[in-house]
Order: structure tokens, then sequence, then C-alpha cells
């Protein structure tokens, strides 16, 4: 489910300064940065991902052991 | 001499039927009683194993939805990083200074950058890399390539 969400491909690095002014480079450092959060994104949804599974897992097998427990008297 | 003619009781082939027949219903009543005594735990496992896969197939179920939706969200906040990417570039190229040339900065950028493995595969980092390896092409002494593509 996880490797099928995509969030495990690599981010790519933000395209390169097109010139030498310093506001290009500067703008370059924000694309950077927001490649990071999209990283971070990634990474966040992954372990939700994750978390929900085994939370989802822990639920059936407790869901399914409650009801092949043995009742007493058949009644509890 | 003549011998003696032996002969059976009459009585001993009825004792064997009885005895077979003992046995027989014997074996028969063993048996029912295994079968009797088995059965509900047959039925009690079956129904245990129905019920977990069942839990289990609607525990994935649910887990898939939840995964589904986690991706949506990720992909809403990367179209808003995107967002505000494209806003600070505005931002920054419309800046006082902005226009200022760097060229030295910026050709140790490039040349920093193709060390990194995010861009070593670019074409024009191969001369760099392999300056740094000693292997440069001659005219690349001084470790830099072109600061602009």
């Amino acid at each position: 489910m996880i490797e099928a969400s995509g969030l495990l491909e690599p981010t790519t690095g933000a395209p390169r300064p097109q010139n030498d002014t310093v506001g290009e480079i500067a703008a370059f450092a924000d694309r950077q940065t927001g490649q990071l959060d999209k990283a971070n994104t990634d990474k966040g949804g992954v372990k939700r991902m994750g978390s929900i599974c085994d939370d989802r897992q822990a639920a059936a097998l407790k869901e399914a052991q409650r009801r092949t427990r043995k009742k007493v008297l058949g009644v509890f | 001499m003549k011998l003696p003619k032996l002969t059976l009781p009459r009585t001993t082939g009825w004792r064997l039927a009885l005895t077979a027949i003992i046995i027989v219903v014997a074996w028969t009543i063993l048996a029912a009683i295994v079968q009797w005594w088995n059965a509900p735990r047959e039925a009690a496992q079956q129904r245990g194993e129905a019920i977990t896969q069942q839990e289990a197939t609607k525990g994935t179920g649910e887990a898939a939805q939840a995964a589904l939706q986690t991706v949506t969200e990720v992909r809403r906040e990367i179209v808003r990083i995107d967002a505000t990417t494209r806003r600070n570039d505005h931002a920054i190229k419309s800046a006082a200074d902005a226009g200022t040339r760097a060229p030295g900065v910026a050709a140790a950028l490039h040349d920093s950058l193709c060390r990194r493995a995010s861009y070593q595969r670019e074409p024009d980092c191969a001369a760099v890399l392999g300056n740094d390896r000693g292997l440069g092409p001659a005219g690349t002494d001084d470790g830099r390539a072109p600061a602009t593509e």
C-alpha cells in the first residue's frame, strides 16, 4: 500500500540557478527549501500510513479475538 | 488305531459371532463419541478462522481508504508548497538588488551542486567531478565550470 502510494519516490532537487544574479541564487535556495518541505511531507504521509496500517491490524485482531472468545454459559 | 472325533462345542460359533458383533458395536459407539466430541471444536475453529479473515479484510479495506485519504492530503500539501515557491520566487526576484550579478558565487554554487547526488548526473557536472578525481579535461584546472547553463 505504501509502495503503491508513490510517497517513497525520491524527491528531486530544485532546478539550478539559470543565471548568476543574486535574486536567482536566492530564489534557488527557496526552491530547494520547497523540495525539502515536499520530502518531509512525503515522509509524514508514509509515517501516517504505517501508523494507520498498524492500528487497523491491531483493531482487527482484537475484534477477532473478542468475537471468538468462549462465553461463560453461552452468554457472557 | 481310531482317532477320537474332534468336535467343537456348538456354542463356540455363537460366541465368536457375538464377540464380533460386540466389537463392531463398541467401535461404532466409540467413533460416534469421538465425532460428537470433535464436531463442535472443528466448527468453532472454522468459525474463528472465518471471523479472523473477515476482520482482517475489513481492517485492510479501512486501511486502504485511510491511506488513499493520506495520499490525497499529501498531494494537496505539495500543491500548496509549489504555490508558496512561486510566490516566493516572485518576491525574491522583485527585491532591490535582485538583479546584481555574482558570477563567482554562482560558479562556486554550480560546482558545489555538482558534488551532490541530486545533480551529479547533470551533463555539465562531468567536468567538475572529473577535476575532483584529478581526471578533468584540460582547461578546467581551476575546478570551475561556467556559472550559467
